[in-house]
């Protein structure tokens, strides 16, 4: 098991060979539950580390699809072999999504709201999204680039989320005995609201 | 198993008991005094110099000058490259200069953060071990070094650089469980008699300005915010309930803090149609939106503080807001 989970570890870093890559999706069916806690941990320090906003899969996520694969595959299922390995086929594929994809369905952009299926499937009951706090911008996203993940403007909301930095700033300076550093962090994000 | 551990311990207790207790209880006395030094320093000291600040792959220069006139901390903050951003300190005022030419100020009735008795120094916060690290060199400076490790994983470690002479913090990295620098902020110059005038802070003129207002605390509809968990260490601090102008409904803010690290929580009435919900993280700051009701009234709730994005989550969860009655 514990080898397993360092080829687990090596994938959501994008280190694994394609064959690797493959073996780890067709055994993610196999693992029980506090395996796949264990990988969903996993996949939000690896989110957190480098800086990505993140939010953690749904725990019944996972249940969920097992429950829709196991609806899709009974009726149809004709050998053990062939439908065996179509479940396979599906529960890779969705996993690849799951690790490669999450961030793009949560999406840091007002549409993933209105992005149909996957929102509804799996965040019916955790409506939160991964987007910039008001105005500012993420490390990672500046990182990503692309269209897709270009941050949204609200601007209407700036004044809502500078008095909250200010405020924020003040209570820190008063009880991190770090003197100017928390008003040093506040003049950066807003010079870099600026920016934008 | 057992007795080979018993026989372990007898080894090597003897061993921190002779080689490592004298000078880490040497060493602790004086880590922890430095602190309370560099907390003091950054506040009683009158200086000015230029720092660069760095998160992420962003570099920005700043420029800090600091004096004391009666009393009262002078603080100016400036941005130096790009946007002009300013951040004053003006005793018990904080002005905040934006980079879309408006200004925002916060009165302080409490007073200044020289009154406040900040708890770093009256006592270092159980849940850091605080180590010195020999020392290094900042700005031309020979310095001291601190290491300020965590020991859970709710906060964030620092690596700090105390000024020799002064004990001003000259470079401070906020590090991650992994040993990353979230963080960095570095003294390039720095002048501990710069001669300030009480002109040197004066509030740069602006076409708009706005005052963050304080609502009576005891108005009937105040919002209480109350963790029902909190990381080991934290402790509420200090609350308000301000609003922008007269205009916006008064947010509620209450604010917690282990003694280093600070997190804030913000309450406000929405109609619940706000898309304002979110994760987001700048360097070490995250901060979190959601929504909760409580009876007829949704609440927007947001977090930021410099604490690791699980803990934030998990300490949104406890939170509940209610209606002062």
């Amino acid at each position: 098991m514990k080898r397993d989970f360092e080829v687990l570890s090596a994938l959501l870093d994008g280190e694994t060979n394609e064959f690797e890559t493959r073996r780890v999706l067709r055994d993610l069916d196999t693992l029980n539950e506090s395996d796949l806690d264990t990988l969903a941990r996993w996949q939000l320090t690896r989110d957190v580390m480098h800086g990505q906003a993140v939010r953690p899969v749904p725990s019944s996520f996972n249940a969920r699809l097992s429950e829709a694969l196991a609806a899709e595959s009974a009726p149809a299922r004709r050998s053990g072999l062939v439908g065996g390995f179509a479940r396979v086929a599906v529960a890779a594929s969705v996993a690849a999504a799951t690790v490669v994809g999450w961030q793009y369905w949560s999406g840091p952009s007002g549409s993933s709201v209105s992005s149909g299926a996957p929102q509804n499937t799996l965040a019916a009951n955790d409506q939160r999204m991964s987007r910039p706090f008001g105005d500012l911008s993420l490390v990672s996203q500046s990182a990503r680039g692309g269209a897709s993940t270009a941050p949204v403007q609200v601007n209407a909301a700036q004044p809502r989320v500078n008095a909250m930095l200010m405020r924020h700033s003040e209570f820190a300076a008063r009880h991190s005995g770090q003197g100017m550093m928390p008003y040093a962090r506040l003049v950066s994000m807003d010079a870099r609201n600026g920016a934008r | 198993m057992l007795r080979t551990l018993a026989f372990g311990l007898t080894l090597i207790a003897p061993l921190p008991a002779l080689l490592l207790a004298p000078p880490a209880s040497a060493q602790e006395a004086p880590a922890a005094t430095l602190l309370q030094s560099m907390s003091e320093a950054s506040r009683q000291l009158n200086y000015k110099g230029r720092f660069l600040y760095q998160f992420g792959a962003e570099v920005s220069t700043m420029e800090v000058s600091h004096a004391i006139f009666d009393d009262h901390q002078y603080q100016r903050l400036t941005h130096l490259d790009g946007r002009l951003v300013e951040v004053l300190r003006r005793g018990p005022e904080l002005v905040c200069l934006h980079s879309n030419g408006t200004l925002t100020r916060i009165s302080d009735a409490n007073g200044s953060p020289l009154e406040f008795q900040d708890r770093l120094a009256s006592a270092i916060p159980s849940q850091y071990n605080v180590l010195l690290d020999g020392d290094g060199r900042v700005a031309g400076r020979p310095t001291l070094r601190v290491r300020v490790a965590p020991l859970d994983n709710h906060r964030y470690g620092y690596r700090l650089w105390l000024d020799d002479e002064s004990k001003l913090l000259l470079k401070s990295e906020m590090v991650d469980g992994n040993g990353l620098a979230l963080e960095r902020v570095e003294f390039v110059t720095l002048d501990l008699n710069p001669g300030l005038q009480r002109s040197d802070f004066d509030v740069p003129e602006t076409h708009s300005e706005r005052a963050l207002e304080n609502v009576a605390s005891s108005r009937p509809g105040n919002f209480v915010i109350e963790a029902q968990w909190l990381p080991g260490g934290f402790e509420a601090v200090d609350q308000d309930w301000r609003r922008v102008d007269t205009v916006a409904d008064p947010v509620a803010a209450q604010s917690y803090s282990d003694g280093l690290a600070t997190f804030t929580v913000f309450a406000e009435a929405t109609d619940g149609a706000s898309p304002e919900e979110g994760v987001s993280r700048v360097g070490p700051t995250v901060a979190i939106s959601r929504h909760t009701q409580n009876g007829p009234v949704t609440f927007l709730m947001t977090l930021v503080g410099e604490i690791p994005q699980p803990t934030a989550e998990r300490v949104m969860q406890s939170i509940q807001v209610s209606t002062a009655q």
